[in-house]
């Protein structure tokens, strides 16, 4: 299910999720007719645009919200045009499984776009790259990122974007057990807990960066 | 003979394409420069007949290494290229030593011939 | 000087009164025989002097305690009757008569010399009035106790010249005599030199006061002088006669010039009440009062400006602003209000010594004043407000110049590098290979990537998605995660606010951030958002290398944004010692 108040660009991301293998089951253009229209057929997933009418701000992440309390089963991926970590955050913290937070211009990858689709339809996270990349980047005057390896930071970030372990190995080619005692280090460097699942390590590893 | 062409602009994917472009168009590119000083080099060496020259440019604009070009002996004919439009410089361009100008989304080898020739103005004759 | 007390000025007015009395006594009884024709006007003269010095110092006095003038005046009118003594037939007589005989005269000297303070101001002031109270008593009791000056007995007139008459006999001056007389020349020369010099000097409200008395005085000094170089230039005993009684005219009239010059003031004092009908005509208009002021004051030079408490500066009536400070041959007055200064009139230095008038004036333009001060404080923020607007006009146009600029060399750049590839693919479409094309476009891609990421800088600096969408906290957060120099949030307020203010705040802390990161070097930056009493205060401080301009144009900017809702930006910034950029802005 498509939500996007640009019918071009709705449609756009209707053909790219079809040639990928996805079904299409609505496209609406604002988030009451999202809300409607999950109610009357529960999707897997839903694809929504961050700013819609009426007011164009934060309309996405709304309905992202009465989605999560009223579908927990429909995963809900945010595209927006703002690399901006608060919203990324909001999306998380409302504590839902399968949410995600993508920027725009991933869709011009469809495999990305079909990638983070099927990652929130099976109930993760995904964070863009690139609102990882702001935080991991981030100035600080105690770096406390500065005590781990190149390597660590690199599962750092693949850690902050959603991506379980499994997908970790894939990514960067390592072998389950270093990317286990990767993770490991990386928490015990950071003085952070082990995070039962993907969702709360995401947000742990998310809060520690924002802070 | 195809007329040779060298072509004056800061941003070199620009400069790429055009090179790319004019050459599928019946044009030689024999140089390109970055900026006026890089183009007065390559004119007084290349001997170009034709010059293509971004108005926006680092230091002198396009306006000025026009003037500059137009001194030169064998002076080559200048066409200026913007990404802003013709409408935007009123009437600069005109009053200008330059043969005319080209919006950078409309270049094209049959749009700089259609320049160069001009409403009245003969092709000049490279050796 | 002590004030003059009411009983102290009778008891002198009676003693005055009664030592004219004892002086025309002694002229008439004394013994010695004075010419019929000559007793009536030497008895009126002399009177007329006495009296006329001792009552005029006694109003001089009471008008101006501040000065010793009345006291030398009326001391003069008593030395003038105590010369009458020499009239009285006898030794005792005689003796007293001679050593007072020419006192008044060195009180006079005194008097001229320090006029109108009546106090020695000076060496130059020290030298005359020694020298002249030297050439009278003294000099007199060395002609009678060592010459031996003998008393002619008592027939004719009485001696020392009491009653102006022609000398009988053949005039033969001594040497000594010659000496003495030249030395009092050119003592009065340079009195006369001293008077005119000071009112040379002095501004139009103290030649005002001066004038008469000075007029009188060169009068005075100028007969003297020509009377007693009669005995030098020889000049026949006739002319030195009427001299001598205009130079006694004379002395009868200089007190009462000098009241005349006591009187103007009190003259001006009465002004004030014109003045104030003056002011209350009509509108102020900037100019008006001060010329009012000026006008009644006597001071054409007087400055007038106002205090405006919150600027803590001074303006003039047009709302510039001005240095007040002390100046040379300038004295100030403030004018105050409930305690709060209001004014400051910059002035002539004589009006300092009437300071009742300048409090009457003052007092009688009261409200005039106040009145005029609200509204130089308009135009001073009016003034303030059009340059600020001006200012305001022109860095939005700078923001749009550089905007476009922007667009155009940033992201339209791209899009036509983008839409030039693709036309060069699309004639390609038959000849290139799939793996040029595909190559082709990949460029194209990567133009249009940048292209997005340009255009999201450029929108984000022209206003920040998360101010309105999530408030101050969040918006300060992001931008502090995008500071090339570490910057640390203090945690912000979760609520919102007007939208003015929060836009205000925000860009208070972006330029601070830039400011740090461009020219302060600095290594970390710390911003702070506290909620005050009536508004937010935001903080932004930096360790870097200080010296910041506060009058540059984005500080300068800054300044102007947070004056238009009211508020205060303060920056400090010493040199090595950081920057810290503080604004307050009132919140309802």
């Amino acid at each position: 299910m498509v939500a996007d108040d640009a019918a071009l660009f709705r449609a756009g991301i209707s053909r790219l999720l079809a040639d990928a293998g996805f079904d299409v089951t609505a496209q609406v253009g604002d988030a009451a007719a999202l809300l409607d229209a999950v109610d009357r057929d529960p999707p897997d997933a839903v694809v929504v645009d961050i700013r819609m009418p009426p007011t164009h701000t934060t309309e996405g992440l709304d309905a992202a919200r009465v989605l999560a309390e009223r579908h927990p089963g429909t995963g809900v991926l945010v595209l927006s045009a703002h690399v901006e970590p608060h919203y990324a955050m909001r999306l998380v913290e409302s504590g839902a499984s399968g949410t995600g937070y993508l920027l725009k211009e991933r869709v011009a990858d469809a495999g990305e776009l079909a990638d983070a689709v099927r990652r929130v339809a099976a109930g993760g996270v995904v964070i863009d790259p690139g609102v990882v990349a702001q935080l991991v980047g981030r100035r600080r005057v105690h770096d406390p990122l500065a005590s781990l390896s190149e390597r660590e930071r690199e599962v750092l970030a693949v850690m902050a974007e959603g991506r379980s372990n499994q997908a970790i190995c894939e990514r960067l080619f390592l072998s389950p057990k270093t990317v286990e005692a990767y993770v490991h280090n990386v928490f015990t460097k950071l003085d952070l807990h082990q995070a039962a699942d993907t969702n709360r390590r995401v947000l742990a590893v998310l809060a520690h960066l924002r802070a | 003979m195809t007329p040779r062409v060298v072509i004056v602009d800061d941003h070199a994917p620009f400069r790429s394409l055009a090179r790319r472009l004019l050459g599928a168009g019946g044009f030689s590119v024999v140089g390109e420069a970055a900026d006026g000083a890089g183009a007065l080099a390559v004119v007084r060496d290349l001997t170009p007949d034709v010059v293509l020259l971004d108005v926006q440019l680092p230091g002198p604009d396009g306006f000025a290494v026009a003037e500059v070009l137009a001194r030169e002996p064998d002076a080559p004919v200048v066409v200026l290229v913007s990404s802003r439009a013709l409408l935007d410089y009123g009437s600069r361009v005109a009053a200008s030593t330059a043969r005319g100008f080209i919006a950078k989304a409309d270049l094209s080898g049959e749009t700089l011939q259609d320049v160069i020739r001009g409403p009245g103005r003969p092709v000049p004759c490279s050796g | 000087m002590q004030r003059l007390r009411p009983r102290t000025r009778a008891a002198l007015a009676a003693a005055g009164a009664a030592a004219g009395v004892a002086a025309a006594a002694a002229l008439v009884w004394g013994g010695y025989q004075v010419p019929a024709d000559l007793l009536a006007p030497t008895l009126v003269l002399d009177l007329a002097v006495g009296w006329s010095f001792i009552g005029v110092g006694l109003v001089a006095w009471r008008r101006r305690p501040d000065s010793r003038t009345g006291l030398l005046m009326v001391v003069l009118g008593f030395a003038w009757f105590a010369r009458f003594a020499v009239a009285v037939d006898s030794r005792a007589g005689f003796v007293v008569g001679v050593l007072v005989g020419s006192v008044y005269l060195s009180v006079l000297v005194h008097l001229l010399a320090t006029f109108p303070g009546g106090r020695v101001q000076d060496r130059t002031q020290r030298v005359l009035v020694t020298v002249g109270y030297l050439l009278s008593a003294p000099l007199d009791a060395v002609f009678l106790f060592v010459f031996g000056a003998q008393r002619q007995l008592g027939e004719g007139p009485p001696p020392n010249g009491l009653v102006i008459a022609p000398s009988n006999g053949e005039f033969d001056p001594s040497g000594v005599d010659l000496a003495v007389q030249a030395v009092v020349v050119v003592l009065f020369g340079s009195l006369l030199a001293t008077v005119f010099t000071r009112w040379r000097a002095a501004g139009p409200a103290q030649r005002r006061s001066l004038t008469p008395g000075a007029v009188g005085a060169a009068l005075i000094v100028g007969t003297i002088l020509v009377e007693r170089t009669a005995v030098l230039l020889l000049i026949p005993p006739a002319v030195g006669v009427a001299l001598a009684w205009s130079a006694a005219v004379v002395l009868v009239v200089w007190p009462l010039a000098l009241l005349l010059g006591l009187l103007r003031s009190q003259l001006d004092r009465s002004a004030v009440g014109p003045l104030i009908v003056e002011l209350g005509a009509g509108l102020p208009v900037p100019e008006r009062l001060r010329s009012a002021l000026a006008a009644t004051l006597h001071d054409p030079s007087l400055e007038l400006a106002y205090w405006l408490p919150e600027r803590r500066a001074f303006v003039d009536p047009a709302g510039a602003p001005v240095t007040v400070a002390p100046a040379r041959g300038r004295a100030m007055t403030y004018l105050e209000r409930d305690g709060a200064p209001i004014a400051v009139l910059v002035h002539d230095p004589v009006l300092a010594a009437e300071p009742e008038l300048v409090a009457a004036v003052a007092a009688g333009a009261g409200l005039a004043v106040e009145n005029d001060r609200l509204h130089a404080e308009v135009r001073s923020q009016l003034r303030e407000v059009q340059a600020s607007r001006a200012r305001i006009v022109e860095a939005a146009d700078g923001a749009r110049r550089r905007v476009e600029r922007d667009l155009h060399d940033g992201a339209q750049q791209r899009l036509v590098t983008v839409a030039l590839a693709l036309r060069l693919a699309h004639t390609q479409l038959g000849t290139a290979t799939s793996a040029e094309l595909a190559a082709l476009l990949d460029e194209a891609g990567a133009e249009l990537a940048g292209a997005l990421a340009e255009l999201r800088e450029l929108a984000r600096g022209i206003y920040p998605v998360l101010l309105t969408d999530a408030g101050l906290g969040p918006a300060l957060d992001s931008l502090a995660e995008r500071c090339p120099v570490p910057a640390v949030v203090a945690a912000v307020p979760a609520r919102r606010w007007a939208e003015a203010v929060e836009q205000t705040c925000y860009f208070v802390v972006s330029e601070a951030l830039a400011n740090a990161v461009k020219h302060a070097r600095a290594s970390q930056v710390a911003v702070e958002v506290r909620e005050t009493g009536g508004g937010l205060r935001v903080e932004v401080a930096d360790d870097g290398a200080g010296g910041a301009d506060a009058g540059g144009s984005g500080l300068r900017g800054l300044a102007d944004r947070v004056a238009t809702l009211g508020g205060e930006l303060t920056v400090r910034s010493p040199r090595g010692g950081g920057t810290r950029v503080v604004g307050t802005v009132p919140c309802a």
